[in-house]
């Protein structure tokens, strides 16, 4: 079990790093308007990823594991961990990939981390009520209720972010 | 600095990551998605002893898979900036001396300003890039689609305000 999760972190660190997106300049580039290979790059493998994973999930050898819509938690945190983004350069997975690069304040940015994250264990039972209203676990592709339904919303979707990285593509590169 | 050579293009970097993600979640291998940002709270509770907490029970299982996880992560970067020579023990980057100078103490006091911010943000929306935007918006999630949306809102905004906007 360790072997197989460290093998697979393994191939996202080496993709990452290969691609250069768990980079400063590129992170922190986006948030400069300066470089658009993160949005390109999550835009098609969430395309992509949308019809695979479904088709995946049809044949049954996956199931959904799809996180509930806590619209305060989301909004929020959402707005938060944005500015850190920008500031830091950094996400969390690529945090230790820049660790592995050698990039000093990505050591800094794991200690910040982790005190956040010991500060949020504390403080969990007095802000949980500022995390909802939870609206459930909602995910397009089983909206229609039918396999046909779920692979041609994938499709459709897919095709829209696909596409949208392209978009992005010609207009700034 | 690494060269050109046994470069990823976006392109290709976003195809490979569908594909280890939809690999991830066969339930013959993890049956889980890809996520990364409840390490942070897990390290934190063993560290600092808050073991004994709602909150540490709740992510005790799914952060100890992401410190695994994260960990081939290192490796994996390691690996590829050794042998591609993008090995640099350094602070600096180049787009943030662009903007920002070269002082090494300024970049990490800010480093831990916004290590902390990403942890607290991602955890108050149960997800980061990897668990919500990467593994969340390939399942369509909803949740996911909006914590992607006010991300992007607030690493532009947050963007423009700290590092000025476009020049010239």
């Amino acid at each position: 079990m360790f072997l197989l999760v460290a093998l697979l972190g393994f191939g996202f660190g080496l993709i990452l790093q290969r691609s250069r997106l768990n980079a400063y300049d590129v992170i922190g580039g986006f948030a400069m308007l300066e470089d658009w290979t993160v949005p390109k790059a999550l835009l098609v493998a969430v395309g992509l990823g949308a019809v695979l994973l479904t088709i995946e999930v049809l044949v049954g050898w996956a199931s959904w594991h799809v996180k509930p819509l806590l619209l305060g938690g989301v909004v929020v945190g959402g707005l938060i961990f944005g500015a850190g983004m920008a500031i830091l350069g950094y996400c969390p997975g690529t945090l230790a990939v820049s660790l592995g690069e050698g990039a000093l304040d990505a050591v800094v940015g794991i200690v910040g981390g982790v005190v956040a994250g010991w500060l949020f264990t504390l403080a969990y039972p007095s802000i949980k009520g500022v995390l909802g209203p939870n609206l459930g676990k909602v995910a397009l592709v089983q909206l229609s209720g039918s396999p046909t339904g779920a692979l041609l919303i994938a499709v459709v979707f897919g095709a829209a972010t696909v596409g949208a990285a392209f978009w992005l593509d010609k207009k700034f590169d | 600095m690494g060269g050109r050579r046994g470069r990823l293009s976006w392109l290709a970097a976003g195809i490979l990551l569908a594909v280890l993600d939809v690999l991830v979640f066969n339930s013959h291998v993890t049956d889980r998605p890809i996520g990364a940002s409840t390490t942070y709270p897990y390290v934190g509770a063993k560290l600092f002893g808050a073991t004994a907490t709602e909150y540490f029970a709740k992510v005790q299982k799914p952060g100890s898979w992401e410190l695994i996880f994260l960990f081939g992560a290192f490796l994996g970067g390691l690996v590829g900036a050794l042998v591609f020579g993008d090995f640099r023990l350094t602070a600096l980057h180049k787009r943030w001396i662009a903007k920002k100078g070269t002082s090494s103490g300024k970049r990490l006091v800010w480093a831990f300003v916004g290590g902390f911010l990403l942890i607290w943000g991602a955890r108050m929306a149960g997800g980061c890039t990897s668990g919500h935007i990467l593994s969340g918006g390939m399942q369509t999630a909803v949740s996911s689609l909006v914590f992607g949306l006010f991300v992007v809102t607030g690493l532009l905004v947050v963007g423009r305000l700290f590092y000025g906007g476009e020049r010239g």
